[in-house]
C-alpha cells in the first residue's frame, strides 16, 4: 500500500497532463479558427443613389462594424459614419472632398451609414458597406 | 499515447508559430530609394518611395487582399507607393496609384480616400477624420498639394480657415464643438498668387 500511493500519484499527473496538453491544442486550433474567420459584410447601399440633400443610407442592423467604406460612380464630397440609435452617438467619422470613394478602419457597436454631403446640387449612384 | 499527443501537439504549436512570423515577415517588397514623383501621382516633390511603415504596409496590403474598392481602384501599386514627411495626428500619409490611374491618399490604417491623380488642375487632396464624434477631439482636416501650392483654405462652421501647406502636406484640427458636416473645401493658393477654386 506504502508504494501504491506514488504510483496513483505519478499516474494522476500524467493524467491531468494529457489533458492539459490535450486542452492546449484545442484552444490552438479554436485560436486559428477564430483568426482566420472571415468577417461579414452588409452592403447598405448596393447601386443605391445618394442625394445631395444628405439622407443617408443606412445599414438595416446595428452590429459591431469594424470597417466602414463607400464607392461613388463620380467624385463627390461624401460621409460615412457610425450611428448609435440608442444613445445618438456618432463615431468614426470620415469624409473626403471631390473624391471617388474612400474605407475607414474604426469599431463601434451602431448602424453604418454614408451619404453626400449637402449643398453641391448633384445626386451620384453609390456603394456604401461595412464590415462587422 | 502521451508521448504520440505530446508530438502532435508541438507540431500544431509549430505551425502556428511558423504561420505568424511568416505574417509578421511580409516586407516592404516595393521599397524604393526617395526619387522624382511619378506621373501617375503627380508633382509632389516632398514624397518618398518605399518608406511605408509597417502597419501602414500592413493596411495596403489587407485592403488589396480584400478587394477593397476593387471595381473602381483595380489593385493598389504598391511597389509605386509615396510617403510624406510629415505625420497627421501620428499616421503616416501615403500616396499609392492603382492599376485604373486612380490615386489613394490614406491615413495609416485609419482612412484611405481615392482620388484622380493630382495636376496643376487638380492641386488638392484632402479628407477628415473625427473618430470620437461630436465633442471631444474636434476634427482633423488634412491632405496633400501639389508642388507649388502655398496654402489652402477650408470652411468650417461657416467660417474660413486658411491653412499652410509645408512640404505638399497641409493639417487642420478643428474645434471640439465643430459641426464634421460643415467642413468644405474652398481653395487653394498658388505661391505666385494664383487662387483656385476647390469643389
Amino acid at each position: 500500500m506504502g508504494n501504491m500511493l506514488p504510483r496513483y500519484r505519478a499516474a494522476t499527473r500524467m493524467g491531468h497532463l494529457r489533458k492539459s496538453v490535450a486542452l492546449v491544442g484545442a484552444l490552438a486550433v479554436v485560436g486559428i479558427f477564430a483568426a482566420t474567420a472571415t468577417p461579414a459584410t452588409t452592403t447598405y447601399c448596393n447601386g443605391c443613389t445618394l442625394h445631395w440633400n444628405g439622407t443617408p443610407a443606412v445599414s438595416p442592423t446595428t452590429e459591431y462594424f469594424t470597417h466602414n467604406a463607400v464607392s461613388l460612380t463620380t467624385a463627390n464630397n461624401w460621409h460615412i459614419y457610425l450611428y448609435n440609435v440608442s444613445t445618438g452617438n456618432q463615431t468614426c467619422n470620415a469624409e473626403g472632398f471631390n473624391t471617388y470613394g474612400g474605407a475607414k478602419t474604426c469599431a463601434n457597436i451602431a448602424t453604418a451609414r454614408c451619404h453626400l454631403l449637402q449643398g453641391y446640387g448633384v445626386s451620384v449612384q453609390a456603394t456604401c458597406w461595412a464590415n462587422f | 499515447m502521451g508521448k504520440k499527443l505530446r508530438i502532435g501537439v508541438v507540431a500544431v504549436g509549430c505551425a502556428v508559430l511558423a504561420t505568424g512570423i511568416s505574417a509578421v515577415a511580409v516586407g516592404n517588397g516595393g521599397a524604393k530609394a526617395a526619387g522624382a514623383p511619378t506621373p501617375s501621382i503627380g508633382p509632389v516633390s516632398s514624397s518618398q518611395a518605399g518608406r511605408l511603415d509597417a502597419s501602414t504596409l500592413a493596411r495596403i496590403q489587407a485592403l488589396n487582399n480584400k478587394g477593397v474598392g476593387a471595381a473602381l481602384l483595380g489593385q493598389r501599386l504598391i511597389a509605386d507607393a509615396r510617403t510624406l514627411p510629415t505625420r497627421v495626428d501620428g499616421y503616416q500619409l501615403y500616396l499609392v496609384p492603382t492599376e485604373t490611374g486612380k490615386l489613394c491618399l490614406g491615413l495609416g490604417n485609419s482612412l484611405e480616400a481615392w482620388f484622380d491623380p493630382l495636376s496643376q488642375t487638380h492641386p488638392v487632396l484632402s479628407a477628415a477624420v473625427d473618430d470620437d464624434g461630436p465633442g471631444g477631439v474636434g476634427p482633423t482636416v488634412y491632405g496633400v498639394a501639389t508642388d507649388g501650392v502655398g496654402s489652402v483654405t477650408f470652411s468650417i462652421d461657416g467660417a474660413q480657415h486658411t491653412v499652410p501647406v509645408t512640404g505638399n502636406v497641409f493639417v487642420f484640427h478643428g474645434a471640439s464643438e465643430a459641426i464634421f458636416d460643415s467642413i468644405a473645401p474652398v481653395s487653394a493658393t498658388f505661391a505666385n498668387g494664383k487662387v483656385q477654386a476647390l469643389k
